[in-house]
């Protein structure tokens, strides 16, 4: 792409063709304006490609596999292990982190914070996304992935836990998909679609906290069901649903900071100057707000300890691994945005959201699979559900990059055609 | 203009606000159920009278007609098996029952007999979101297949690791555990047949009110026989199979950090709190918006949100 | 039979007689289990005797404890020869399962 705007390729982000002068057809949107040729020569230039199809190659075949053969070929089939990486990454890694969504819609919406609005698409196409691949990965681990729609229709668990997740999850997609369709609407031409959307903006914000607030709880509610196979350092009996939520505060922000940070590195030029020269801002004030969660989350954390008097545990290896969980995701943040904010370093605020990131993979990986049968024996997920994770993850990435790459998220759709004089930028 | 704006943001927000209704809030658990159904049934399972041949792994297996075994029901090389090193044989998709030897020191080894406890209030049925789990009047915890989902939630909620799954298959697998010969038996009022089967009678089945009388009356009988302790009676809230036993039930296999109550109490925190969330929550973050937005533009900032200079 | 000392059996028990005929069967039911029997042990609050064993357990439990003493048959196949049914129910001789034997629970 960097080639091709060398040589003067404008990226297409209006509704009208000035050279052609006409309006860009679907198939010319869908190319970003450029010769099919033109198109495919420059996704095989870019390495990352590469690596993808390596992955693809690998990975898909062996998706179908497990379609085919059942869920014993790509998984340990433990008994003991339900859960393995499908879910502990899938779901209860990928959820959190895309409750970016709620988190920007409710401060730029309900808070009123403008300021926010640059960032605010890209945040609520990562909540969309994550929780849309959550439940991919749900439908490669569960046995019968056909019958998914069996608690919305079929058979009804009302007093699960799971229950609610299902219907959250499946109502909070819908008003994702709604918060995001505004940009969908403008690419291909409804502005009636979109007008109806941005109406409803702030009906869509207030369901998508409440619905947020009760499932992200929910998941850790989930472990409430096997109080004593989890290790009770990552196991609160009255506050798990509050831990999980507090955690995804910080984790649903950092993941806007990364995936900014990555957009800016890879695909600057598919950024208008409205959604670049806000940026560094718009991250100072995500990493204010993440350091707020996480000076919040590390106290109720040692709230929960304090309140089950565990703190005999800190002398064991399992409490000495809880502390590093704790440096990484907490302390070490909070001392690395603290630095960045107040001397405005950007790369350091940068690094420390993947930080953060990955202190709160850890936890929900701790909590789901390694601390999990703690008292019995440690499962190393099977090579199966580690390619197939890897794959889907690639997936997400691709249909991330897609949508990116032509939808105005990073970028103002132009609406100017000649014959009117209406210039709506947007 | 304000007031058309105010009445679309409202509906705005009750269209939005009826899509969080969809979700349904917790049914009510009734604490009869607490001590079971009364014409509930149960098994005492007796682990001085055990002698380890495992004709119940032989009868259940030809009675829910069950895979062939792996090995021969009367090699005694079975109790030597560890499905993971230092853990004995388990339930599985082919097994419904295993026994179990333990060599505690005493000059007879103890065998313990494990299936399904079919408890009072199962920790597989709450957390089932498709409801395939059932406590039936006779006191088995029985499971429907035809609506499970596969997402194996009940063996992360089991608190004895008890269901398996059929990971095997690729169409159809399902839950596999003893249904206390549900469908053959104790809906006729029969005994499972692993209680008929066995030879010296390690399992008495009677309704659970009187077998835990009986059970207190052996362990009263034989005061130096028995440990003083009925598992299961009170466990988790009370299970339908309870064992008795001479040597202390951590030293054969049993999870003696079980709490007392049944698993569900620890849910109903947050299972209770989900309502008050539901009601509490749209007015708390309009009133967030309308407080945080008052004095934006000179008046209420939601009058402006309709319109089309917005962005 | 002498009369028992113990208070609680002399509530039944308080004189002793002889029996005419005191086969095992005559107090140890063949099915215990049944609905008949279950619901005849409830029939009278003050039975003491809530806990009779069967029949088949009152041969099993009642004779091997000798045997044992008198280094007799204890084993099962020791006084039950195993015919063909019986392979067939305990998958064992010719109905034995071929193949490796490996513990379920993970792979």
């Amino acid at each position: 792409m960097k080639t091709l705007i060398d040589n003067g390729y404008k990226p297409l982000n209006s509704l009208y063709d000035e050279k052609n002068s006409k309006r860009w057809t679907l198939v010319e949107k869908l190319l970003l304006g450029l010769p099919p040729g033109q198109y495919m020569a420059q996704a095989m230039r870019n390495p990352f490609n590469w690596v993808l199809g390596v992955i693809f190659l690998i990975g898909i075949p062996l998706i179908i596999y497990r379609y085919f053969l059942g869920l014993g070929v790509v998984t340990h089939s433990s008994y003991d292990y339900p859960w393995g990486l499908f879910l502990g990454f899938g779901l209860f890694v990928m959820v959190p982190h895309s409750a970016s969504g709620f988190l920007l819609g409710t401060a730029a919406n309900l808070f009123g914070r403008h300021d926010l609005q640059p960032i605010e698409r890209l945040a609520l196409l990562n909540g969309l996304l994550g929780y849309f691949f959550a439940v991919v990965y749900l439908l490669v681990d569960l046995g019968q992935p056909w019958r998914l729609p069996y608690p919305m229709f079929v058979a009804f668990g009302t007093g699960a836990v799971l229950f609610l997740v299902a219907w959250h999850v499946s109502t909070y997609l819908s008003v994702q998909v709604a918060e995001v369709s505004e940009a969908f609407f403008e690419w291909i031409h409804w502005p009636q679609a979109a007008k109806f959307i941005k109406r409803i903006t702030l009906g869509l914000t207030v369901s998508g906290i409440i619905l947020s607030t009760l499932h992200q709880g929910a998941l850790g509610a989930l472990f409430n069901y096997a109080p004593g196979k989890v290790h009770p350092l990552w196991y609160s009996t009255e506050f798990q649903w509050i831990l999980f939520f507090c955690s995804s505060i910080p984790a649903g922000l950092c993941m806007v900071i990364a995936v900014s940070t990555i957009v800016k590195k890879t695909m600057a030029w598919r950024c208008d100057s409205n959604f670049l020269d806000n940026l560094d801002k718009q991250t100072i004030s995500l990493a204010k707000g993440t350091c707020m969660g996480l000076l919040t989350y590390g106290t109720i954390k040692l709230l929960a300890i304090a309140h089950d008097n565990e703190w005999a545990y800190f002398t064991t290896g399992w409490g000495a691994w809880y502390i590093v969980e704790m440096v990484v995701g907490v302390v070490l943040p909070l001392m690395i945005f603290s630095q960045g904010i107040r001397n405005n370093q950007l790369s350091l605020v940068r690094f420390g959201a993947f930080v953060t990131i990955i202190g709160i993979v850890l936890n929900r990986i701790n909590t789901a699979l390694i601390a999990f049968n703690w008292q019995l024996y440690q499962e190393i997920p099977h090579w199966g559900e580690v390619i197939i994770s890897i794959t889907i993850f690639a997936i997400y990435i691709v249909v991330y990059r897609f949508i990116l790459y032509r939808l105005p998220i990073l970028y103002g759709w132009k609406k100017v055609e000649p014959e009117t004089l209406e210039v709506a930028e947007g | 203009m304000s007031e058309i704006s105010r009445r679309r943001f409202l509906a705005a927000g009750l269209a939005g606000g009826a899509a969080t209704t969809l979700t349904v809030s917790k049914s009510a658990f009734g604490s009869a159920l607490l001590e079971g159904y009364p014409e509930g049934m149960g098994v005492l399972v007796d682990l001085t009278r055990c002698i380890g041949c495992r004709s119940c792994e032989a009868a259940c297996n030809k009675e829910q007609k069950l895979p062939e075994p792996d090995m021969p029901f009367d090699d005694p090389a079975a109790f030597d098996q560890e499905y993971h090193p230092g853990l004995k044989r388990r339930t599985s998709e082919s097994a419904y029952t295993v026994v179990n030897r333990y060599d505690v020191g005493t000059d007879k080894p103890v065998y313990r007999k494990v299936q399904c406890n079919h408890c009072n209030e199962p920790t597989c049925l709450t957390s089932c979101f498709v409801n395939a789990y059932k406590k039936t009047k006779e006191g088995a915890v029985v499971y429907n297949s035809k609506v499970c989902v596969g997402c194996r939630t009940c063996k992360v909620a089991c608190p004895f690791n008890i269901p398996a799954y059929s990971y095997s298959s690729a169409f159809d697998p399902v839950i596999k555990k003893c249904i206390f010969c549900y469908d053959t038996r104790l809906k006729k009022g029969l005994p499972p047949a692993c209680v008929e089967i066995c030879p010296q009678e390690a399992l008495t089945f009677g309704n659970r009110k009187d077998l835990i009388k009986i059970a207190n009356q052996r362990i009263k009988d034989n005061p130096n026989l028995y440990v003083d302790h009925i598992y299961g009676e009170k466990e988790v809230g009370g299970t339908s199979w309870i064992y008795i036993s001479s040597v202390p039930f951590d030293q054969v296999g049993f999870d003696t950090t079980l709490p007392r109550e049944p698993v569900i109490n620890n849910v109903k925190g947050f299972l209770g709190m989900v309502p008050m969330v539901l009601a509490i929550w749209p007015a708390l973050f309009t009133g967030f918006h309308l407080l945080a937005t008052k004095n934006k533009h000179g008046e209420d900032h939601g009058a402006s949100h309709g319109s089309e200079e917005e962005k | 039979m002498t009369p028992s000392p113990v208070e609680k059996c002399a509530k039944c028990h308080d004189t002793a007689q002889e029996m005419e005929i005191v086969a095992c069967r005559d107090c140890h039911v063949k099915n215990p289990f049944s609905a008949e029997q279950l619901a005849a042990k409830n029939a009278d609050p003050l039975r003491y005797h809530i806990d009779q064993i069967g029949l088949k357990a009152a041969y099993h439990q009642g004779c091997i404890g000798c045997h044992e003493e008198m280094d007799g048959p204890t084993g099962c196949q020791d006084c039950h020869t195993r015919n063909e049914t019986g392979d067939a129910f305990y998958n064992a001789g010719e109905f034995a399962p071929k193949g490796k034997a490996q513990p379920a629970g993970h792979h």
